[in-house]
């Protein structure tokens, strides 16, 4: 009688343990993408003043900085879903990337202080977005981790957790890391 | 013109004649202890003949310890000054030749409180040592590291009631710090991973538990986690720091070393410790100094760490900390 006592209390302690387990899991994962958000909100910060910097220079480029600016307006808005949140980030990245790449043209542009101070706070969101991407991946790896390895996963079905996909980081987030060097010559 | 090439040219025109110089003083070390022990001989084959007579060993000891101390007073000063003048006339040299921004101060160290505050040893520190200090500014990046020896002890008491004490080191070796590129505010710890070596999966489990540095981070590059274990206060600060290519830098200064170096973040500091089995940039007394392989050497030793600025980018400006 006593063993089977013993035998029901380890098996619970056992659930208890790998239930807490997974929910800190699931919650790390949501705690990441808000970290993820925190770093995307500090750029969405510094778009109006790069635009205003750089709008009386770049008069080829009017329509790509109208867009960023609309693009942005809509990321702010915060009435999208997570994933269109997601989709319209790697748009905002690819255009800035764009205009970064544009601003090899304007020489006085390049030259100014107020650009070459923007510019530098912008290297250092896209750096810290990267690195939040990073931590989200970490998160979500190692909650798929506890979603699908045994025994833990018997438990996660019976909560319906599903394996969560990890960030792709785009093709365009690697080229800012050349118009970093570029400016850096 | 490598710089090996460049080192020799300094050598057999700078250092060489300071060497020779050298030499003589330290072959007059050695001389004089020579004649001291030459000396020595006879007043204790004397008090041995008299502790057997009388049948007490003090007359022995007190005439070792004599001639000890006389050889000590005499010879020291004289060590001292062949130390001083090595230190200022070789080492100093060497440093300003690879880098003549830099200054040298012989007899300083890092001080205790930056060795603390870096955070990579935890335990409580009962005796600190350390010299040969080297600070300057490097383009936009200031650096500064010295040898440091730190050291804890343990106090027993035996059954006789004598009290032990055995000193045990916690690091020896250099220790190194530089303006980092970027600015935080979290600290974040590289340390060897010793434990997901022995014990695998186990180990890391033991490692995440482990709360006193902050949070375990894991990251993507498998052989920078097979190599470190990172601990930081803040998980998306710490992979900012930890970009994927100053990773891969510091796998290959680790390669490069081939010792246990551990590093940390704190206070927008790189701080990095590389632990050394001898002591360094210490002259020798046995054996002919005038030699360029031993050059080489303290250049090796004192090229790495300067180095380090350039095998990790620490010049790379392009983020808000000019």
């Amino acid at each position: 009688m006593n063993i089977i006592l013993g035998i029901i209390v380890v098996l619970i302690i056992g659930i208890a343990i790998m239930y807490n387990g997974l929910i800190n899991k699931k919650n790390q994962v949501e705690n990441a993408f808000g970290g993820m958000d925190a770093q995307l909100k500090k750029r969405y910060d510094l778009i109006p003043n790069l635009i205003s910097t750089v709008q009386t220079y770049m008069k080829h480029e009017a329509d790509t900085l109208t867009q960023i600016t609309e693009l942005r307006a809509k990321a702010v808005s915060g009435e999208i879903s997570d994933d269109e949140k997601v989709a319209l980030d790697n748009t905002i990245t690819s255009k800035l990337g764009g205009i970064m790449v544009a601003v090899e043209n304007y020489p006085d542009l390049k030259a100014s202080d107020n650009f070459n101070q923007l510019q530098r706070s912008l290297n250092e969101v896209e750096e810290q977005i990267s690195a939040s991407r990073r931590a989200y991946n970490a998160s979500v790896t190692s909650y798929n981790n506890g979603v699908e390895m045994f025994p833990t996963n018997i438990l996660a079905g019976m909560m319906k957790m599903k394996h969560k996909n990890v960030f792709e980081i785009p093709q365009v987030q690697r080229e800012n890391v050349n118009v970093g060097d570029l400016f850096n010559k | 013109m490598s710089n090996i090439d460049n080192l020799e040219n300094l050598y057999n025109s700078e250092l060489k004649p300071r060497l020779s110089a050298l030499n003589n003083q330290r072959v007059a070390i050695i001389n004089k202890i020579k004649k001291f022990s030459l000396y020595s001989i006879a007043p204790i084959i004397v008090s041995i003949f008299i502790s057997i007579k009388i049948h007490n060993p003090i007359p022995t000891i007190i005439t070792i310890v004599m001639s000890a101390l006389i050889s000590f007073f005499k010879i020291n000063p004289l060590w001292k000054e062949y130390y001083k003048q090595f230190k200022e006339q070789v080492i100093r040299e060497i440093i300003q030749f690879i880098n003549n921004d830099l200054s040298y101060h012989p007899s300083d160290k890092m001080s205790q409180s930056k060795f603390t505050k870096c955070g990579i040893y935890q335990t409580g520190i009962d005796r600190y040592r350390g010299d040969d200090y080297v600070e300057g500014k490097i383009d936009s990046t200031h650096i500064e590291f010295s040898e440091i020896h730190a050291e804890y002890k343990t106090t027993t008491v035996d059954s006789k009631g004598r009290t032990q004490t055995h000193w045990y080191t916690i690091f020896k070796g250099l220790l190194f710090s530089a303006d980092f590129n970027k600015n935080f505010n979290t600290k974040t710890y590289v340390l060897t991973d010793s434990a997901e070596k022995m014990f695998g999966f186990l180990g890391t489990k033991l490692q995440k538990m482990n709360k006193s540095r902050g949070e375990l981070i894991k990251l993507e590059n498998l052989e920078f986690e097979s190599e470190f274990v990172v601990y930081s206060t803040d998980q998306i600060e710490s992979r900012y720091i930890l970009s994927p290519s100053l990773m891969e830098k510091i796998l290959s200064f680790k390669k490069q070393t081939r010792k246990n170096i551990q590093l940390s973040f704190v206070d927008s500091r790189l701080f990095v410790t590389v632990p050394y089995g001898k002591d360094l940039f210490e002259p020798k007394l046995f054996g002919d100094i005038v030699n360029f392989t031993h050059i080489q050497e303290y250049y090796a030793d004192l090229s790495l760490v300067i180095d380090l600025i350039e095998t990790l980018n620490l010049n790379t400006r392009i983020w808000t900390k000019k």
